[in-house]
């Protein structure tokens, strides 16, 4: 009985590592230099829409970009792709990270064998790369918030909100919802007051959902929802819409312009306005930024200056480059997106 | 001679080919599977990993579950994490922190006993619990330095060589266990308490003692594996290790221990948690994404699961087909008793050959 349940066991396994014989990475071309690309976690449009900028300006500049990551957002399983790059002699590694400390170890052991990092969307620490990409600023991002749910209330600029955010170690979130807390002591949005931040327990949009439901149950006095994740405000628009209440609470936020446009249509225009950055710029700036890295031009100065794509990119305090300004969606725009 | 046999066709033999054909189709496909840094990063970012899956391991051979260990895991790394950064004296936060571990586990072990409460679902809810215990003290903060001797234990090599010291101290935490599992009476008792509960208890076993002893310690060595989370990744952050858990189950239950109880060994679940690691590296080498990953991983575990059944009705039809004299004189004197259909096509088969 032991033979063939040994015999079983093995034709499991050489059922997945018999693929390793047929597919996997495609062949660069010749001269081109591989560098691995790495998402908090695969399976969402915004990360394969900077891979997508990636792989293509990539094209034009002798970059091959290669892309994978975790299937669910867990930083120490993005540490197996970090090591994985560097042992297979990729030269570059671009990563947004779940959060900035659990990785920086990995990051920063990669580094001293020779790869550069390159962070987008989600930083590092400081000693685990070069340059960091962002889509768009913290400061921008609070304050597009600020105004789309201000200009939005029945009273304008005046009532109370929560802000449905991300799990609660997410770096992004927590310094975004931080520059909007300390944004309401201006005097625009002086009548703003922000009730409660929630972190739902993960980043799935069944946790949204129910969080969003705790926090309405308990917050009865809130006119407004923020929600700056992609995740988040698909869930809370669904919320919404599902239980009649969107005439009830302006919802606004973050998101995804292909997950957001059925909340925007005639029949439903539970959301009117949301913002993002554009990812496929962003992960286009990425690989511009690796290759003059790889090239020893960029080192991280402040006010150091590289072209993308024909656009002069500056870097600014902290080793940042930003990508561009967030963009504003409305149901006049939000299906000629294009990304 | 019989045991030789016995050796040679056990499951941990089948592991170990396994690996060694992991590696030499990994090793040419790639060439960068035995480098010494994709070894080196492989064992320390499996190594946590491994440490849940021996505390774990015990409590599912007694046919428990332990869910909880990763809230564990946890709560003692931030509570670890935390006091250090205020300034404890390293040797007492840690003691501290494994002591909270310990709690835990016997937390677990007196619901799921005492109360005679589910372990999945007693686990299930201490692990939400402890996990959220961490978020209350750390919030969405994450602390990132720690003393030089917790970073040596978590992430340095011994002296002159390229092992990662954490490695070596999880496999002597792996040969303790090992004595634990195979060579005491605790150890016995915990085969005899998942074969049969109620068995175990007419023949003097002190089943609570022995499956509450299970959890105490499943939740010491989860305190260990957020001691090593530390030092590893330098982080200290609420619900760290959470994606941990799934990964220690497999290695257990590929590792040969019965999902219902009763039956593995500790170096079953040791070379286990080897093979999923050099499996992952090898697909992750090749360019494989998270996704290939999961799913090869998936098929292991549903066939590790599905191969001791599997051979079991292909052992009995090939004795159906080889041994029909025996089969026919059992036939006989079953048919008088009203007879089975599997003696019955014995006999036919024996009538047709």
């Amino acid at each position: 009985m032991k033979t063939a349940m040994a015999l079983a066991l093995a034709s499991a396994t050489l059922l997945p590592i018999g693929f390793l014989a047929g597919s996997g990475t495609a062949g660069a071309a010749a001269k081109s230099v591989k560098v691995y690309m790495i998402p908090k976690f695969t399976g969402i449009a915004p990360f394969t829409d900077a891979a997508a900028g990636c792989k293509a300006e990539g094209k034009k500049i002798g970059l091959t970009c290669l892309y994978g990551g975790p299937t669910t957002g867990s930083a120490t399983d993005q540490v197996n792709f970090i090591n994985n790059a560097v042992s297979a002699g990729d030269k570059g590694i671009l990563i947004s990270n779940d959060d900035a400390a659990t990785t920086n170890p990995a990051l920063v052991r990669a580094e001293k064998h020779g790869v550069k990092v390159v962070t987008f969307d989600s930083d590092a620490l400081r000693t685990g790369r070069t340059i960091y990409v962002e889509g768009t600023s913290t400061a921008s991002i609070a304050t597009t918030e600020l105004n789309m749910l201000g200009s939005q209330m029945a009273t304008p600029y005046s009532g109370s909100f929560i802000i449905l955010s991300a799990q609660a170690t997410d770096t992004n979130q927590v310094q975004w919802n931080a520059q909007l807390k300390a944004d309401l002591s201006m005097p625009k949005y002086s009548k703003m007051t922000l009730a409660a931040i929630i972190n739902p327990p993960s980043d799935s949009a069944a946790d949204a959902t129910s969080s969003l439901q705790a926090a309405i149950a308990a917050n009865p006095d809130i006119s407004g929802i923020i929600s700056p994740t992609t995740v988040g405000i698909a869930a809370a628009a669904q919320y919404l819409t599902t239980n009649n209440l969107c005439s009830k609470y302006v919802l606004t936020g973050l998101g995804d312009p292909d997950q957001m446009a059925p909340f925007m249509s005639a029949s439903n225009n539970c959301v009117h306005s949301f913002a993002l950055w554009n990812f496929t710029q962003e992960g286009t700036v990425a690989a511009c930024a690796m290759k003059d890295v790889l090239a020893g031009t960029l080192t991280g100065k402040t006010g150091q200056t590289f072209k993308c794509a024909g656009v002069k990119e500056v870097v600014l305090p902290g080793q940042t480059v930003s990508a561009g300004a967030a963009v504003v969606y409305t149901s006049a725009n939000v299906n000629s997106a294009g990304f | 001679m019989a045991r030789v046999r016995q050796l040679v066709l056990s499951w941990e033999a089948g592991l170990v080919v396994l690996t060694v054909l992991i590696v030499i189709i990994g090793q040419s496909a790639d060439h960068d599977l035995i480098s010494s840094f994709n070894l080196q990063t492989t064992a320390l970012n499996n190594v946590i990993l491994l440490c849940l899956a021996l505390g774990v391991a015990p409590v599912i051979m007694t046919g428990d579950i332990d869910l909880s260990v990763v809230g564990t895991l946890a709560l003692s790394g931030v509570v670890m994490g935390d006091l250090m950064s205020h300034g404890m004296a390293t040797g007492l936060a840690i003691a501290i922190g494994l002591g909270i571990a310990l709690v835990c586990g016997l937390i677990n072990g007196l619901l799921v006993v005492l109360f005679d409460l589910p372990a999945l679902a007693v686990t299930l809810g201490t692990m939400g619990a402890y996990t959220g215990i961490s978020f209350l003290i750390l919030g969405g903060l994450a602390i990132t330095t720690f003393p030089n001797s917790v970073v040596s234990l978590g992430s340095s090599n011994l002296t002159g060589t390229q092992i990662p010291f954490c490695v070596v101290v999880v496999l002597v935490i792996a040969v303790i266990m090992a004595y634990l599992v195979h060579f005491t009476t605790w150890g016995k008792s915990l085969f005899a308490v998942g074969g049969s509960r109620k068995a175990a208890l007419f023949s003097g076993i002190a089943v609570n003692r022995v499956r509450i002893i299970t959890f105490v310690i499943s939740g010491f060595l989860a305190g260990f594996a957020g001691l090593l989370f530390l030092g590893n990744y330098e982080t200290a952050q609420a619900g760290m290790g959470a994606s941990e858990l799934l990964p220690a189950i497999t290695a257990v239950i590929l590792g040969g221990v019965s999902a219902y109880g009763g039956t593995g060994t500790i170096p079953g679940v040791v070379i286990a948690a080897v093979l999923l690691a050099l499996l992952q590296s090898a697909l992750g080498l090749h360019g494989f994404s998270g996704q290939g990953q999961t799913m090869a991983v998936g098929f292991l575990l549903i066939i590790a699961i599905g191969a001791p059944p599997l051979a079991r009705s292909a052992r009995d039809w090939w004795r159906r087909r080889h041994a029909g004299v025996v089969e026919i004189a059992s036939a006989v004197t079953g048919e008088s008793k009203g007879g089975s259909a599997g003696s019955g096509e014995a006999v036919r088969s024996t009538a047709v050959n």
